[in-house]
């Protein structure tokens, strides 16, 4: 379970529970039976029968005529399975042999396609439940004006886990929902950096929504990391 | 390329080219390798469980099976709703006006994810000023390409212009009261007796 360690407008913290939404499949696929329909993943080949490897040591016209003769693009071991349980490794580019000490280079460029950077990639840590909570900026947005500027990406709520924590939570939903204005939640002491949810994940924008129905609360914090603006060169 | 979209509010028709929005376009991109300790450009491939076969970029592909195991190709399959219905195949929002007569409520709005962003680029005036005075968003169902199931789009208007946000929907979130609390994973030993060698 993922947890949030968050603090209110009083300075009090806690961590709480930070929950995606049970994803509900608005469609399926049927057959013309209306039976459903099952999604497989399968081999199709192998690094020895693909087109790289047949066009090794035969041009193509060698090849379409060996495909005219036989089935050299087919593995008839593996060919049609569906892999169950595999594991990721790293092959070369050139040769599709496998890799060793790999390390991962990151490349930063302009919006016009100048180049920034290159760097080598250092990975980052998920830091919504550190020791320290992220604090409450105090920065509230209009909810009208936050989605005529913020092109939201996911939405996780939170979620007590006691007594208590239902009041911490549920006084932060009423505080937000009297004010119809969503949060700016961010990491630091001030707030401003952006919210990694999850180790080696994407850098976000947070604000926190509160909704209440009678003794009921709903917080939800959108994230985006897109505005609602024009590129430059536009 | 550019593509058209015609809305229609009213009576009357009005036409906008639509431009993609995205990361790259605002704030740069940031391109990954793999390098490995030849200097090499590598990429992420898969090894069987067992250890016998290597598997690269384009040794898997993806298909569907009915329930006797048979294969069945994509054009013959139908596609059903929520309430087990057949959805005919609409057509691509290029292809025909696009009616403008419903809102979302904003708090309906945010419990949408965005997928996919454009600027509309030559909106008539006429058309940003409706969308800016309306209470709540207009939405409408929106094809790319023509499809079963169209997305949701909604139009925004700020001081930058005009944009359509494409949403995915099926986001479900609930009040919660207080008995419907989560208990913290528990990662203590769930045995009772009291060991000295912890202390």
């Amino acid at each position: 379970m993922r947890l949030i360690h968050f603090s209110d407008h009083k300075q009090r913290h806690t961590r709480v529970a930070l929950l995606s939404s049970p994803h509900s499949e608005t469609y399926k696929y049927v057959d013309d039976q209306l039976a459903q329909v099952e999604h497989c993943r399968y081999v199709k080949n192998t690094l020895g029968t693909d087109l790289t490897a047949l066009t090794k040591e035969n041009s193509l016209e060698d090849l379409s005529n060996k495909l005219v003769e036989g089935d050299p693009e087919l593995d008839f071991e593996v060919m049609g399975k569906r892999l169950e349980k595999s594991h990721r490794i790293f092959l070369k580019a050139s040769d599709n042999s496998p890799a060793f000490g790999v390390y991962i280079q990151e490349t930063r460029y302009k919006p016009n396609g100048d180049l920034i950077e290159t760097r080598d990639f250092e990975g980052v840590s998920s830091n919504i439940n550190e020791d320290a909570p992220l604090v409450w900026s105090n920065k509230l947005i209009d909810k009208v004006e936050c989605c005529r500027k913020y092109v939201f990406k996911r939405t996780y709520q939170l979620k007590h886990s006691d007594g208590l924590s239902f009041d911490f939570l549920l006084n932060i939903a009423t505080e937000l929902a009297e004010k119809s204005s969503l949060l700016i939640v961010g990491a630091g002491k001030k707030a401003n950096q952006p919210l990694i949810t999850s180790r080696n994940g994407k850098p976000y924008r947070g604000f926190l929504e509160g909704r209440i129905k009678e003794n009921e609360y709903m917080l939800l914090l959108h994230v985006s990391n897109l505005e609602l603006k024009l590129p430059e060169t536009s | 390329m550019a593509k058209n979209l015609v809305f229609k509010l009213g009576e009357e028709d009005f036409s906008s080219t639509i431009v993609k929005i995205d990361r790259e376009k605002l704030y740069g991109r940031i391109v990954k390798k793999v390098i490995d300790d030849d200097g090499e450009e590598c990429y992420a491939g898969h090894i069987s469980a067992d250890g016998l076969h290597i598997f690269g970029k384009t040794s898997f592909d993806s298909g569907y099976l009915n329930q006797d195991g048979l294969w069945l190709e994509r054009k013959s399959l139908k596609i059903l709703n929520q309430q087990d219905q057949v959805c005919p195949e609409l057509p691509s929002s290029f292809d025909h006006p696009i009616e403008l007569n419903n809102t979302l409520a904003t708090e309906d709005y945010l419990m949408m994810n965005s997928k996919s962003v454009y600027h509309l680029l030559d909106a008539p005036v006429k058309l940003v000023s409706a969308v800016r005075d309306q209470d709540g968003f207009f939405q409408f169902p929106f094809n790319y390409r023509p499809h079963h199931h169209p997305d949701t789009a909604v139009l925004i208007s700020n001081d930058l212009g005009l944009f359509m946000v494409v949403c995915e929907s099926g986001q479900q979130f609930e009040y919660i009261g207080q008995e419907h609390f989560l208990p913290m994973d528990d990662d203590e030993d769930d045995s009772d007796e009291f060991d000295f060698a912890m202390m």
